[in-house]
C-alpha cells in the first residue's frame, strides 16, 4: 500500500501520511491548501486552553475580530477579514456547525477540550467549503488517542466570578481499535463589576443574570478493520444553559434565559488503495435552542435536525498530480414557530479539486457545483499558484476563489418577512502573499508572513424596514480588503525556551453600491469592523516553568453605518500566565495561574455589554498514560 | 466631567449662534427652551436613540444633544418627548427610563424609573402622565416639578399616545392591535371614568378646529395559530369623537389592508381645516369637511411621522433610513412643496412643537 506523501516537515502539513500503518487521509481543505493561508493549532498550543472556548481562543491568539457579548460563555461570533458573523464557516471534522436558520456559528459553544487541532483558514474558498466563507473557516477536529496503550486525564481551572471547568477523559488505543471518551462541564456566576457609563453618575454596578450552566461529553471510536479500511464514528452532546443579563443603562432587570442544546453524531469510512483513497462520511446534528423572556413575552424554540453526507474519492496520478472528486448531500429540516410550519430542504453539491506540483511552482485548483432550492446553480471555481524559493525558506502564493453564501432559512422562511426568492450572495477573494523564514535545526526558527486580500460580496442580504415590518432583502455590495503580517519564532538557549508569535490585521470594508436610496453609507467603514487588529504572545521557558505574556488591540468600532453617534472606543488588553510542568512515571501534568485583562480595562465588544475586568484563574492538569 | 459638560454646551452654543444668519433672538441664543424637537428611537439594543433640536427659524439641526451635553448615551428605544416650563423628558423605552432635562442646556438633571415606558404629555397646569406596560398597561401620573409619582391608573392593553381635553386625559389603548379602546380618564379624581370602543388598533391623537378630537387606529393583523397565514385584517382608520361623551360619531378607512403599514402618527394644521396622516403611500392631507379620504397623498414616499407647525403651518415629516443610518427630517409648505431636508438621528419617530 503507497501512502504518498509530498514535500513537507512535519506530520501535520504532510498530505497523506500513515501512522501506525494507517494511511491518515488529510482533508481536501488540507490537501489543497499550498497556495492560501491557513494557521494551526496543535495539541501544544491547545493544551494551556482545555478550559476555554473556541472564541476565546482565537480571541488570545489570533488577529481575528472576536465578538463577544459579555463573560466566557455568551454568545460570541466572529468578523474574519472585515465580514459578518455569517460569513465564516466554523467546521467539525469537516461538518459545518454553522446553525441552518441564522447561518452563524457561535463559538462560546464549542469546547476546546474536545478538539486536537483548530485551523484557521484565512482564504476558504468555495470550492472546497461550499457556502458561507467570505470571511474564511474555522476547522475543529477530534481525532481518536494515537498513543498506544490506555490513557486518562483530569484538567480544572476555577477563577474569578464563580467560575470552574472541569473535564475527564480515558482512553484506549490498541493495534485494531482507539476509544476516547471526555466528560466536561463549565459554570460560571458571572457576577462581575462594570461601570455603567450609560446611567447618571456612572455607577459602579454587579452584572446580574449572566449565570452560565453547561456540561457534556464527547465520544469517538476508531476501528482498522485491516490497514486499508478503517471506520470512526463519534457523539458529541452538550447543553448550555445561560441566564441572559440586561444592557447597559437599563433600569429594567432581565430575566431572559437561553438553553442551547445539541446533540452530534458522526460515522467516517475510509478506504485506501494503492494510489486512491475513499472517504465517506456522514453526521447527525440534533440541535435545539430555548429562548425565554417572560418580561417582554417573547418565547422561541427553534429546533433544527441535519443530516450531512461527503463521499470524497482522491486519487494520486503519479508523483506530480492528485485529484479529488466526489459530492455532498445535506438535508436540514427546522421546527420554528415563526416559519408556520416545518420546513425541509435537501441539498447537495459535486466537486472536484486537483493539485500539480510542476516542481518550479505548484498549482491548486478546485471546482464546486452548489444545488440549493430556490437559487439556481452555484458554480464556484478556485485557482491558486505557489511557489517556493531559496531552498523552501521563502514563498510566494497567490490565489483567486468564488464564494458565495445562500440565504438561511430564517431569511428565507420568517413569517411576516421572509422572502423564498431572495438571491445569494456572491462574490470573490483574491489573495497574494509571501513569507519568509529563518531556522536552525533545534535552534530558531523565525518566519514571517504578509498577505494582502481582497473579497467582493455583491447582494448582501440586509434586514431592513420600518417600524412593524422588517424583511430581509439583497440590499448591497461590499468590498472588504486589507493585510495581515504575522510572525513566529521560537529559539533555545540553553535550557531556556523561547517562543514568540504576532499578528497585526488592517482591514478596510465598505459598501460599494446601495441598492435603494439611503444615503451616508458609501465608502464607510461597516459597523463593528475595526480597522485594525493585533495581538501579540510571547512564552520563557525554563526546564519546567514557563511565562507567558500577552497584549491584544483591538480598533475603534461604529456602530452605524453612516459613522453617526459615537464609535465604541479601542481597547488594548494584557494577560500574564504562570505554568509549572510535572512527570513522574506515568504521570504527567501541569499546574498553571493565569491572569486575563491584567491592568483591569473596561470595554465593550457589542455597545451595550460591558466585559468582564480582571479575571483571574488556577488550573491542574493531569495526564496518565501506560 | 461637569467642567467638560459646561464647556461643551458653551462650545455648541457658540458654534449654534456663529452660523445663525438671522439676528439672533434671546431665546435662541442660549437654549433649548422652545423649538422642534425630533425623538430618534435608534437601533434596538444599540443604546443609540436621541433627540434632535430644530430651532424656531427652522434654519438648521443639532443632533445628538442629550450624548453631547451629558457625555453618556440617551438611552435605547427613543420614542417621546414632552415639556413643562424649563424641563424636557424623553421617553427611552427599552432603558426603563424617562430622562428628564434642564432645557436651558440640556443637562441632566433626574430620571424617572418606569418599566417599558410609552409616550408622555404634561399638561399646562403641572401634570405629568406617562404610558407604560403592556397586557394591561398603566398610566403613571407624576408631579413633574418634583419628579415624583402621584399615581397609577390602569388602562387597556399597549397604552400609547394620550392627549390632555381640559380636564380629561384620553389613552389609546392598542399598539399592534392588542387592543381597540380608547380610556377616558378623570385627571382631578386620576381615574377612568369611560372606556369607548373606537376601531381596532387606537395609537395617536390630534384636534381640530371645533375642539373635537380624533383618534388613529392602526387595525389589526390575526394570524393563524400556526402563525403560517394571515386568518384577517382590519382596516386602519380615522375616528372623529364626539365632544363631552367621546363617542365615535365619524369614521373614515385609510390605507389599504395587506400592505403592512401600521400607520402611527396623525396631526392637525393650524386652523384646524385639516387631518394629516401618514399612510404607505405618503402624507394624507384630509380636509374634515370633506366626506372622504382623498385617494392620493399631498407629499408621496416613505415616511413615518408626521406634525404641523402651529407657527407657521410647515409639515415636518420624519423619513427612516433603516435602523443602520440616519433618518431625514422634511420641510414642507402647508401645499406640499419641499422647503428643507436635515439629517437627524436613527429613525426618527416624531416631532414635538413646544
Amino acid at each position: 500500500m503507497l501512502c504518498l506523501s509530498a514535500v513537507a516537515e512535519t506530520p501535520d502539513t504532510l498530505l497523506n501520511y500513515s501512522l501506525n500503518e494507517v494511511c491518515i487521509v488529510q482533508p481536501r481543505a488540507v490537501y489543497y491548501s499550498d497556495a492560501f493561508k491557513i494557521r494551526t493549532f496543535g495539541r501544544e498550543d491547545l493544551a494551556s486552553v482545555t478550559a476555554r472556548d473556541a472564541g476565546q481562543l482565537l480571541s488570545a491568539v489570533s488577529s481575528v475580530f472576536v465578538k463577544s457579548y459579555g463573560a466566557p460563555g455568551n454568545l460570541t461570533s466572529l468578523s474574519f477579514r472585515g465580514t459578518f458573523s455569517n460569513h465564516t464557516q466554523v467546521t467539525w471534522n469537516g461538518f459545518p456547525l454553522n446553525s441552518p436558520t441564522t447561518g452563524d456559528a457561535d463559538l462560546s459553544l464549542i469546547p476546546l477540550t474536545i478538539a486536537d487541532k483548530v485551523s484557521l483558514v484565512y482564504g476558504a474558498s468555495g470550492s472546497l467549503y461550499g457556502g458561507g466563507t467570505f470571511g474564511g473557516s474555522v476547522d475543529l477536529t477530534s481525532s481518536p488517542s494515537s498513543e498506544q496503550g490506555f490513557s486518562s486525564g483530569l484538567s480544572t481551572e476555577a477563577g474569578s466570578y464563580g467560575s470552574w471547568f472541569t473535564a475527564g477523559n480515558i482512553g484506549y488505543s490498541g493495534k485494531k481499535v482507539s476509544v476516547k471518551s471526555i466528560f466536561f462541564t463549565r459554570n460560571a456566576e458571572n457576577r462581575y463589576p462594570y461601570k455603567d457609563i450609560y446611567k447618571y453618575g456612572s455607577p459602579v454596578l454587579t452584572l446580574h443574570h449572566n449565570q452560565l450552566r453547561s456540561y457534556g461529553m464527547f465520544h469517538t471510536v476508531s476501528f482498522n478493520i485491516n490497514p486499508s479500511r478503517q471506520i470512526q464514528a463519534g457523539i458529541w452532546y452538550q447543553d448550555r444553559f445561560k441566564n441572559l443579563p440586561a444592557v447597559m443603562g437599563s433600569y429594567v432587570p432581565s430575566v431572559a434565559t437561553q438553553k442551547d442544546s445539541t446533540l452530534k453524531i458522526f460515522l467516517r469510512y475510509v478506504r485506501t488503495m494503492r494510489r486512491s483513497s475513499l472517504v465517506f462520511r456522514n453526521a447527525f446534528f440534533n440541535d435545539n435552542l430555548f429562548y425565554n423572556d417572560s418580561v417582554s413575552r417573547v418565547h422561541s424554540d427553534i429546533s433544527a435536525q441535519q443530516y450531512l453526507a461527503d463521499i470524497n474519492f482522491r486519487n494520486i496520478a503519479g508523483k506530480r498530480l492528485t485529484w479529488d472528486a466526489g459530492g455532498t448531500f445535506q438535508h436540514v429540516q427546522a421546527q420554528v414557530d415563526s416559519y408556520g410550519r416545518r420546513i425541509a430542504e435537501e441539498r447537495f453539491a459535486v466537486f472536484t479539486a486537483a493539485r500539480i506540483d510542476l516542481k518550479a511552482f505548484i498549482i491548486n485548483t478546485a471546482f464546486r457545483l452548489e444545488v440549493i432550492p430556490g437559487i439556481a446553480p452555484v458554480p464556484l471555481p478556485s485557482a491558486g499558484i505557489r511557489k517556493n524559493f531559496l531552498n523552501n525558506h521563502s514563498y510566494v502564493r497567490a490565489s483567486v476563489a468564488a464564494k458565495y453564501r445562500p440565504p438561511t432559512l430564517n431569511e428565507k422562511y420568517w413569517q411576516p418577512g421572509g422572502n423564498p426568492h431572495l438571491l445569494p450572495e456572491k462574490g470573490y477573494t483574491s489573495e497574494i502573499g509571501t513569507g519568509l523564514s529563518f531556522t536552525e535545526q533545534d535552534r530558531y526558527n523565525l518566519t514571517f508572513d504578509l498577505t494582502a486580500f481582497s473579497t467582493h460580496i455583491n447582494d448582501l442580504i440586509v434586514w431592513t424596514g420600518e417600524g412593524n415590518f422588517f424583511n430581509p432583502v439583497n440590499y448591497k455590495k461590499v468590498w472588504a480588503r486589507g493585510a495581515e503580517f504575522s510572525f513566529a519564532h521560537s529559539l533555545v538557549l540553553g535550557s531556556i525556551k523561547i517562543r514568540q508569535q504576532g499578528e497585526i490585521t488592517a482591514v478596510r470594508s465598505t459598501s460599494t453600491a446601495i441598492y435603494d436610496n439611503t444615503s451616508g453609507i458609501l465608502g464607510k467603514q461597516l459597523r463593528y469592523v475595526p480597522l485594525l487588529n493585533a495581538f501579540y504572545s510571547g512564552t520563557v521557558q525554563l526546564r519546567r516553568l514557563s511565562l507567558t505574556t500577552s497584549v491584544n488591540y483591538t480598533g475603534k468600532r461604529y456602530i452605524t453605518d453612516d459613522h453617526s453617534g459615537r464609535p465604541l472606543p479601542s481597547f488594548i488588553l494584557a494577560g500574564l500566565s504562570a505554568a509549572f510542568q510535572f512527570r513522574a512515571h506515568t504521570l504527567n501534568g501541569q499546574l498553571y495561574a493565569r491572569a486575563d485583562n491584567l491592568f483591569n480595562t473596561s470595554y465593550q465588544i457589542i455597545k451595550g455589554y460591558p466585559m468582564p475586568g480582571r479575571f483571574l484563574a488556577f488550573g491542574l492538569q493531569l495526564g496518565f498514560q501506560r | 466631567m461637569k467642567n467638560t459638560g459646561t464647556l461643551l454646551v458653551v462650545l455648541l452654543i457658540s458654534i449654534f449662534v456663529l452660523s445663525c444668519e438671522k439676528p439672533d433672538d434671546t431665546s435662541s441664543n442660549n437654549s433649548f427652551l422652545h423649538g422642534i424637537m425630533i425623538t430618534n428611537e435608534g437601533n434596538f439594543r444599540d443604546n443609540n436613540g436621541s433627540v434632535s433640536y430644530i430651532p424656531l427659524t427652522e434654519d438648521t439641526v443639532i443632533n445628538n444633544i442629550f450624548e453631547t451635553v451629558n457625555n453618556r448615551p440617551l438611552g435605547d428605544v427613543v420614542m417621546s418627548f414632552a415639556s413643562w416650563k424649563n424641563k424636557g423628558f424623553i421617553v427611552a423605552n427599552n432603558s426603563g427610563k424617562v430622562e428628564v432635562v434642564d432645557l436651558k442646556t440640556f443637562q441632566s438633571v433626574g430620571i424617572i424609573e418606569v418599566s417599558y415606558p410609552r409616550h408622555i404629555v404634561v399638561s399646562s397646569d403641572g401634570k405629568g402622565y406617562i404610558t407604560y406596560g403592556a397586557f394591561p398597561g398603566k398610566v403613571k401620573v407624576f408631579n413633574p416639578e418634583t419628579l415624583e409619582a402621584i399615581t397609577d391608573i390602569t388602562v387597556g392593553n399597549q397604552p400609547e399616545k394620550m392627549i390632555v381635553d381640559g380636564d380629561k386625559l384620553l389613552v389609546a389603548n392598542g399598539q399592534w392591535g392588542n387592543d381597540s379602546t380608547v380610556s377616558i380618564i378623570d385627571r382631578t379624581a386620576n381615574e377612568v371614568v369611560s372606556t369607548i370602543v373606537a376601531g381596532d388598533g387606537p395609537v395617536a391623537f390630534t384636534r381640530d378646529g371645533s375642539g373635537s378630537v380624533w383618534v388613529l387606529c392602526q387595525g389589526k393583523v390575526v394570524y393563524s395559530p400556526d402563525w403560517s397565514y394571515i386568518e384577517y385584517e382590519t382596516d386602519s382608520k380615522l375616528v372623529s369623537l364626539k365632544p363631552g361623551t367621546y363617542e365615535p360619531s365619524k369614521s373614515y378607512v385609510i390605507g389599504r389592508t395587506g400592505d403592512y403599514f401600521n400607520p402611527s402618527s396623525v396631526a392637525s394644521d393650524p386652523g384646524g381645516q385639516y387631518v394629516y396622516f401618514v399612510e404607505n403611500e405618503g402624507v394624507f392631507a384630509f380636509r374634515i369637511s370633506d366626506s372622504q379620504i382623498p385617494a392620493t397623498p399631498l407629499i408621496a414616499g416613505s415616511f413615518n411621522a408626521v406634525n404641523a407647525n402651529p407657527l407657521n403651518g410647515r409639515l415636518y415629516v420624519t423619513e427612516i433610513q433603516g435602523y443602520t443610518a440616519s433618518g431625514k427630517v422634511h420641510i414642507f409648505t402647508p401645499a406640499g412643496q419641499a422647503v428643507n431636508t436635515f439629517v437627524a438621528g436613527i429613525a426618527p419617530n416624531g416631532i414635538y412643537f413646544y
